[in-house]
């Protein structure tokens, strides 16, 4: 393993079983397997951003989730500095948890509303059993408060969720990650339910604690404009695989992917008069539990040849640090 | 004729606190075919607008004055009685959620019968069902899927069930209450062109309710820019990317990623809006403005013109239209 990087992942795999009815199990019918990721490779530099963009349903957020075995993974190997995960003992994992953490995407749901947020904060020191001095946790606790970017902490102390507005909960969301000192942060959506103005405060902040702490980030979006603004690397995923990774300015300015191409054809942008030079995509993304042969795209790509029919593409280096799983490109 | 036309529309919430203002002096209008964003964040009175316009307030909630012209008919004082009458057959809305806006037991084509029925008691059960059909071929989904349920439908599709059940009843005003909001980029984009044809085809009034500044921006003809309860600034939506002039709406401006450009975070607009039971007594932005003066505070701005259409609300550039004409 490299030593710069801090998180490989190797084909991994989810694929869950979906239920089946009672009839097919009386007849104990095969239950259908939705591959909901479905091969995924790639690195995490120490220090790193690294975006994971898609549609809903092409499995970025259960990648991130099988990344800190919040879901099982099915196949495929994750490595966080090193150590395989798929190994670690019940303690370990509890110690990886420790130095891994999440940030969910709606601020107004993912804090407990009857709790504090001091009590939210400093749980997670409570669960791992850090410091027992009330003293030393509201030390702690008020350091990431203020890491999160709240000022005067301690006054948040006593105040509860509904007393706060959407961007003050997500730091406190992010707070609570803070709080353990992680390494390493998957942020899903982070400012998907903010408004614009305040969006940028949070994003701020993210690479301000990349900046001083060295954490690194894997950043879920939907929105590649989003994912330009912050990330050092951007992966494009659809339907359970990467298609298309390189160097976020590389991946906006000259996308390779049919896939990518359309995507980075339809952010909005104002200056365009309307429709112009969009590239809508017709049709949906496939049945994950039964995927079309060959390249999963070619049913909804402009560009396919036979052979896209037939053979499923490999992610390879089209140019230094770009891959592309394309036949055409 | 305006076909849709607001005049001085004021909304307001009954809370145990106070009135909460949430929307005051709204004016604009509407032609055919056009296509209007009003365009804020959340809390600035943007739904409260619209849904005083269809009169699907919340109890608490009363239009406290102004009118709603709708094809020369003030609708502001009709009764529920008289509001059902019109509702679906002159105006309707399309919600955010399609998830939860659709009743989940009963097939699409049922509930979007059941409002034809109301409108058009002469046609039978078949005419009914084989104008669904025809809706569904608009909103591009396949005629025979009027008999799915709900849950067979992905977002996408079922935003376009609603919007073929906005369309049932031939309405020429049609409000989109952030529709695309939730959705993925690629079927948010697939759902705006979609409106955008039916608007150009049919001379469909649409009053697209957005806090996307870019989406409302590609899609509509003019802009409303809304902050806590008042209009910043309306203006034709070239004019307004070209020159905003309020305050807000450049930092809104700002704010929008422009891909190709430079990479960098734009700070973000300091503070959080004012509170609407109490509202500040000057201009409601002073708290937030980069470039108030002292004058802001106590002052309240009124919405002027600065060319023929486009209009402000701000004293900084009032001062510079008066200076210019005197």
């Amino acid at each position: 393993m490299d030593d710069r990087n801090i998180l490989e992942v190797k084909n991994l795999e989810v694929h869950f079983e979906a239920r089946s009815g009672f009839l097919n199990n009386l007849l104990s019918r095969e239950v259908p397997r939705i591959r909901a990721v479905d091969g995924v490779n790639f690195n995490l530099k120490k220090g790193e951003i690294l975006s994971l963009a898609g549609e809903s349903g092409c499995g970025k957020t259960t990648t991130g989730k099988a990344i800190l075995r919040l879901v099982e993974p099915t196949g495929g190997k994750v490595y966080f500095r090193g150590q395989d995960l798929s190994l670690l003992t019940q303690k370990e994992l509890r110690e990886f948890r420790q130095q891994a953490q999440i940030i969910f995407q709606d601020p107004y749901e993912s804090l407990n509303p009857r709790q504090t947020v001091f009590a939210t904060v400093a749980e997670p020191l409570e669960v791992n059993r850090i410091c027992d001095n009330t003293k030393e946790k509201e030390e702690r606790v008020a350091r990431a408060l203020s890491d999160a970017g709240l000022k005067n902490p301690r006054d948040y102390f006593i105040r509860y969720p509904h007393e706060l507005s959407g961007g003050q909960r997500q730091r406190i969301a992010i707070a609570s990650a803070l709080v353990l000192k992680p390494k390493f942060i998957v942020a899903d959506e982070p400012v998907t339910m903010l408004d614009l103005s305040i969006r940028s405060g949070i994003l701020k902040l993210m690479m301000e604690l990349r900046d001083n702490k060295q954490i690194s980030y894997l950043f879920i979006t939907h929105d590649l404009s989003l994912a330009w603004l912050i990330s050092d690397r951007i992966a494009v995923m659809y339907s359970g695989n990467i298609v298309e990774i390189g160097g976020a300015e590389q991946i906006i300015g000259s996308p390779a992917h049919p896939y990518t191409k359309a995507l980075v054809s339809v952010i909005p942008n104002p200056e365009r008069s309307s429709g112009t030079d969009r590239k809508l995509l017709e049709g949906e993304i496939p049945d994950p539990s039964s995927p079309p042969r060959g390249c999963k795209f070619h049913p909804r790509c402009s560009y396919a040849q036979p052979c896209c029919r037939e053979e499923r593409p490999l992610l390879r280096e089209v140019e230094k640090d770009r891959f592309v799983s394309c036949h055409l490109v | 004729m305006s076909i849709l036309e607001v005049e001085s529309l004021t909304t307001y919430y009954k809370l145990r606190k106070g009135m909460v203002k949430a929307c005051e002096n709204i004016s604009f209008s509407l032609e055919k075919g056009e296509g209007l964003g009003l365009v804020g964040e959340s809390g600035c009175g943007k739904t409260t607008a619209a849904l005083s316009l269809i009169r699907l307030l919340p109890e608490n909630g009363e239009i406290m004055g102004g009118s709603i012209n709708i094809n020369g008919r003030d609708i502001a004082g009709y009764t529920e009685e008289e509001m059902r009458q019109i509702r679906m057959k002159e105006i309707s809305i399309i919600f955010q959620g399609a998830m939860n806006a659709l009743n989940p037991v009963r097939t699409v084509g049922t509930q979007i019968v059941e409002a034809i029925k109301v409108h058009y008691n002469h046609l039978s059960d078949k005419e009914c069902w084989e104008r669904t059909g025809d809706l569904f071929e608009k909103v591009e989904i396949d005629r025979e899927r009027v008999r799915d349920y709900p849950h067979e439908f992905s977002g996408g599709m079922r935003q376009r069930v609603m919007i073929a059940m906005a369309l049932s009843c031939d309405p020429f005003v049609v409000i989109g209450d952030e529709p695309t909001t939730g959705l993925d980029v690629m079927v948010q984009a697939q759902v705006l062109q979609l409106l955008e044809d039916l608007r150009k085809e049919q001379g469909l009034g649409l009053l697209l309710i957005s806090h996307d500044l870019a989406c409302v921006g590609e899609t509509c003809d003019k802009i409303v820019v809304m902050y806590a309860g008042h209009i910043v600034e309306y203006a034709p939506t070239d004019i307004l990317f070209k020159q905003p002039l309020h305050p807000y709406t450049k930092s809104l401006m700002k704010a929008i990623p422009s891909i190709g450009q430079k990479r960098e975070l734009i700070p973000p607009i300091p503070g959080s809006p004012p509170d609407l039971i109490n509202p500040p007594a000057g201009c409601r932005f002073f708290a937030r403005c980069p470039e108030a003066v002292a004058e802001c505070e106590r002052k309240k701005p009124v919405l002027v013109s600065v060319t023929e259409d486009h209009h402000c609300a701000c004293l900084l550039v009032d001062s510079k239209v008066s200076d210019t004409s005197g």
